[in-house]
């Protein structure tokens, strides 16, 4: 599969690593990506947010170690992947602070699925569509929620999944083909 | 046509990963690929939200990082301006000071007649007690001479007497 070489690996190979002020341009870039894909691991806002600050602090730290071999951005989600993986263990040592203060509640997704065009009926059932699809991702497994969240919500490509997980191709592809099994059997069970 | 694709193809092709012998089934197999457009549809509406959720989330931090700044500089300029208020309190006591000055001269040459009297009793010769005995020894022995005359005239008014 072939990888297409994105503004930010030129900009990032090109200058070996970013200085101070090219840095805070591609945190300003990247931000959004990772904040969204910690927030679809963890649901939870607050959580997300301070493992995104992290994830960025340790690419500041670690810059210097950063080659241009990927893209930027396969690499500061590799950080985040390892983050989230940190963090996730964490939490099953930690199990007695599972109370969640700031949880996505997606049954109060209306405002964002909100179409001017569609009836409320139609409403209705993308509501509820959403709420089995979300479902289904929160049961999945870590790395294949990993996985499904970096290749349909991100749009990353099989090697730069495989880059930034450290999995082997093979790996990739069965834990996104049993995500997407658990979200087909889950929408299935709705019809 | 050939049996229907199997779970794993299906998601093959849900992922856009479909090799082109399952992208030409689907194309043919109406079955298949309601499957796959419904499976899609579902993750789509998943992105989506998700999507939106995260910018929103994205831009409020940026507000309240916006706020936080304005905040803080509010609140510089309350302090200045508190700080500033009571520089000037503070100030009202030196001022009517400093209109009251012209009044202490009085004082002052109390002071400058005290110092002045002080000065000549430090600059006496010989204290208070002695001034007499001091006026009898004067060097230039015009006071002695008068005192000896003084002497010499209360002998003659003694004799006269007796």
């Amino acid at each position: 599969m072939e990888r297409a070489a994105t503004p930010v690996a030129v900009l990032a190979a090109e200058a070996a690593m970013p200085d101070t002020g090219e840095f805070e341009a591609l945190v300003r870039q990247h931000w959004p990506s990772v904040f969204r894909f910690t927030l679809g691991c963890l649901r939870d806002r607050d959580a997300a947010e301070s493992l995104t600050q992290d994830c960025f602090l340790k690419a500041y730290q670690a810059r210097d170690r950063f080659r241009g071999e990927c893209s930027f951005h396969t690499w500061v989600m590799q950080i985040a992947v390892n983050l989230v993986r940190d963090y996730a263990r964490n939490r099953r040592l930690q199990f007695w602070k599972r109370t969640r203060t700031t949880a996505i509640d997606v049954t109060e997704a209306g405002p964002w699925l909100a179409d001017g065009s569609a009836s409320l009926e139609q409403q209705v059932a993308a509501r509820e569509e959403l709420e089995a699809v979300w479902e289904a991702v929160a049961g999945l497994s870590e790395r294949q929620r990993t996985v499904f969240l970096l290749r349909f919500v991100e749009d990353m490509e099989l090697l730069d999944i495989v880059a930034a997980t450290g999995m082997k191709e093979g790996t990739v592809k069965v834990h996104l083909f049993r995500a997407v099994h658990a979200i087909r059997e889950r929408l299935g069970r709705r019809k | 046509m050939k049996t229907h694709l199997a779970d794993e193809q299906i998601s093959a092709c849900v992922a856009g990963w479909a090799n082109s012998e399952e992208q030409e089934h689907l194309a043919q197999c109406e079955s298949c690929r309601e499957q796959v457009s419904r499976a899609s549809a579902g993750i789509a509406l998943y992105r989506s939200y998700l999507r939106k959720r995260s910018d929103a989330d994205t831009r409020s931090r940026s507000e309240s990082v916006k706020l936080d700044g304005a905040d803080r500089r509010w609140t510089t300029t309350r302090w200045a301006a508190a700080v500033a208020v009571l520089a000037l309190v503070a100030s009202v006591p030196v001022y009517r000071n400093l209109r009251r000055a012209p009044a202490q001269p009085a004082a002052t040459d109390a002071d400058t007649v005290l110092l002045e009297q002080v000065d000549a009793q430090v600059s006496q010769a010989v204290p208070d007690a002695m001034e007499p005995l001091a006026r009898l020894m004067t060097w230039d022995g015009s006071a002695a001479g008068d005192s000896a005359r003084a002497l010499t005239t209360r002998k003659g008014s003694d004799e006269k007497q007796n």
